[in-house]
């Protein structure tokens, strides 16, 4: 959030993500409300939240997982999404927008590995047939993945052999082998036992250093504090208040940020 | 006691008949056909419940009603039933000719097509939407999502079931000896009225049944146990 903040000149992706008056509602329950977010490139933004006030459906929709019914979601300012958008022109955006589906990478809870295929296949298989890689090319990046994460031993495990650590650590690696710019993490620790939360959140650590501009909806306050440029509170399909991570933890605005805040520090 | 009950306490059973070379080759080769069709129909059945399948789930209408509409006919009417109306009364509607043969693989695959559409969508349904989710995310294409991802877990998920049709079709392929094809129960009428040894040859029919079924029940056994333990991820 420093360079590009300042920066006047023409840097056309200077925002990476880009939500405008966003409205989604999965049938008649509307689960985001006139959403309006920024995400700078190479920032780190945290969003927190109580369980069902719309954190992942938020990741979701700015993945292209959820369609969205008003506003628009931009990816590199580029328009991904439209609200209301008929079939032709879905299609038309889609279309201009299918380079940047490519540059959004996401990781889950619940990992969501490929169970069939073994941690090296997990990240060799969506480079060949995304990135239209040679096998051996495809091979060579992944094995060098699976190291950068800790993981070189493991390459030929089954996802069902692994920890849960582990396989997030897979699958964190096999969203980055395909080289994307943003990534996205929707509680990549809150399924894993408390001992094993520390290899991933280290693996987050270490690219958010390397400039990755990322989303992170997370229930570890050391982690936003530590890592994030702003932080985010959602209430119920709403940003509620947005600021840096200081300002939320210690002095928010919010009664419902506070309460919320003091709800988690009692677990 | 009545001169029409067979005495069983006393009745001599005589195997020699029975269990000559000439015999087991008319049971064997009956055999051969039985498995021959049964195959037959699993390998038609496959293709017809995938496709069903794949037409039910695509919710597009009308094709979808009508692939419930088949799935349901097959599932709730006998299956002797099914092969008679194809054996005798389709050749008419349709003015085409069927050998017995033909009329019993379209019955019994059209049958386990039935089935197997349903396992398939139950299968196909099994895996979980995540995995959708991070084939969309990694780019994934929907053709290679299907092919690679989600119809090998299914398969997984569906072999148990899948083979307990192939069971299923080893037993009803003996309905096609109400028309006169030469599988292992038409084989053994044959046999009993010509060795006059009705008894010896039923029994040694059930027996061939069983041996030929129960390697297989066992394997689907086998097989439930193991994804039952490879599915706690
Ligand atoms: N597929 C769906 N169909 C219908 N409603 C859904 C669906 N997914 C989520 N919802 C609803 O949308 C609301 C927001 O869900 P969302 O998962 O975005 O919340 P969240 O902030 O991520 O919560 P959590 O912390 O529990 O993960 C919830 O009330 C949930 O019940
Ligand atoms: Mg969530």
């Amino acid at each position: 959030m420093t360079i590009t903040e300042s920066g006047t000149a023409a840097e056309p992706a200077r925002e990476a993500i880009e939500l405008r008056r966003v409205s989604m509602a999965y049938g008649s329950r509307t689960v985001l409300q006139d959403t309006t977010l920024d995400v700078a490139s190479g920032s780190v933004v945290v969003l927190i939240g109580a369980s069902g006030s719309g954190k992942s459906t938020l990741l979701r929709c700015v993945a292209g997982l959820e369609q969205i019914q008003e506003g628009e979601i931009l990816i590199e300012g580029t328009v991904t999404q439209r609200g209301g958008s008929g079939k032709a022109e879905k299609r038309a955006l889609d279309r201009s927008s299918a380079h940047l589906r490519e540059e959004v990478g996401m990781v889950f809870q619940h990992f969501n590995l490929f169970p069939h295929m073994t941690a090296l296949q997990n990240v060799v298989f969506p480079q060949v047939k995304t990135k239209k890689l040679s096998q051996s090319v495809a091979t060579e990046q992944a094995k060098a993945m699976l190291q950068s994460v800790g993981l070189g031993e493991h390459e030929g495990a089954y996802p069902a052999n692994l920890s849960g650590g582990q396989q997030q650590r897979v699958a964190i690696a096999r969203a980055l082998a395909l080289k994307p710019r943003i990534m996205l993490f929707d509680e990549a620790t809150s399924a894993l036992d408390p001992e094993l939360v520390g290899e991933v959140l280290n693996v987050m650590r270490a690219l958010a250093k390397d400039g990755m501009t990322m989303l992170v909806v997370t229930h570890e306050m050391g982690f936003a504090r530590e890592v994030a440029d702003r932080v985010v509170f959602m209430d119920g399909g709403r940003i509620l208040e947005e600021g840096k991570p200081d300002v939320i933890f210690n002095n928010p605005t919010e009664g419902r940020t506070r309460e919320f805040l003091a709800r988690l520090l009692d677990h | 006691m009545s001169i029409l009950a067979v005495p069983s306490a006393t009745y001599v059973w005589d195997w020699s008949t029975v269990l000559s070379v000439q015999s087991l080759e008319i049971i064997g080769g009956g055999l051969l056909y039985t498995l021959f069709v049964s195959v037959l129909a699993l390998v038609f059945g496959n293709v017809i419940g995938l496709a069903v399948a794949s037409v039910r789930m695509s919710g597009r209408q009308p094709f979808s009603g009508l692939a419930y509409v088949y799935i349901e006919f097959f599932r709730t009417t006998p299956a002797l039933v099914q092969l008679i109306w194809i054996f005798y009364v389709l050749p008419i509607l349709f003015n085409i000719s069927l050998g017995p043969i033909e009329a019993g693989v379209i019955a019994l695959s059209l049958n386990a097509g039935a089935f197997l559409a349903e396992i398939f969508r139950g299968g196909i349904q099994s895996v979980p939407s995540g995995q959708r989710d991070a084939s969309f995310v990694l780019g994934l294409s929907r053709p290679t999502t299907f092919w690679s991802i989600v119809f090998p877990q299914a398969v997984r998920s569906m072999l148990p079931a899948t083979g307990n049709v192939f069971v299923s079709l080893v037993k009803d392929s003996s309905l096609l000896s109400v028309i006169a094809v030469p599988e292992l129960t038409y084989q053994a009428q044959q046999l009993a009225t010509s060795t006059f040894r009705p008894l010896e040859v039923y029994t040694l029919l059930a027996v061939t049944y069983f041996i030929v079924a129960f390697p297989l029940t066992r394997a689907v056994g086998r097989l439930e146990k193991r994804l039952r333990k490879s599915s706690i991820r």
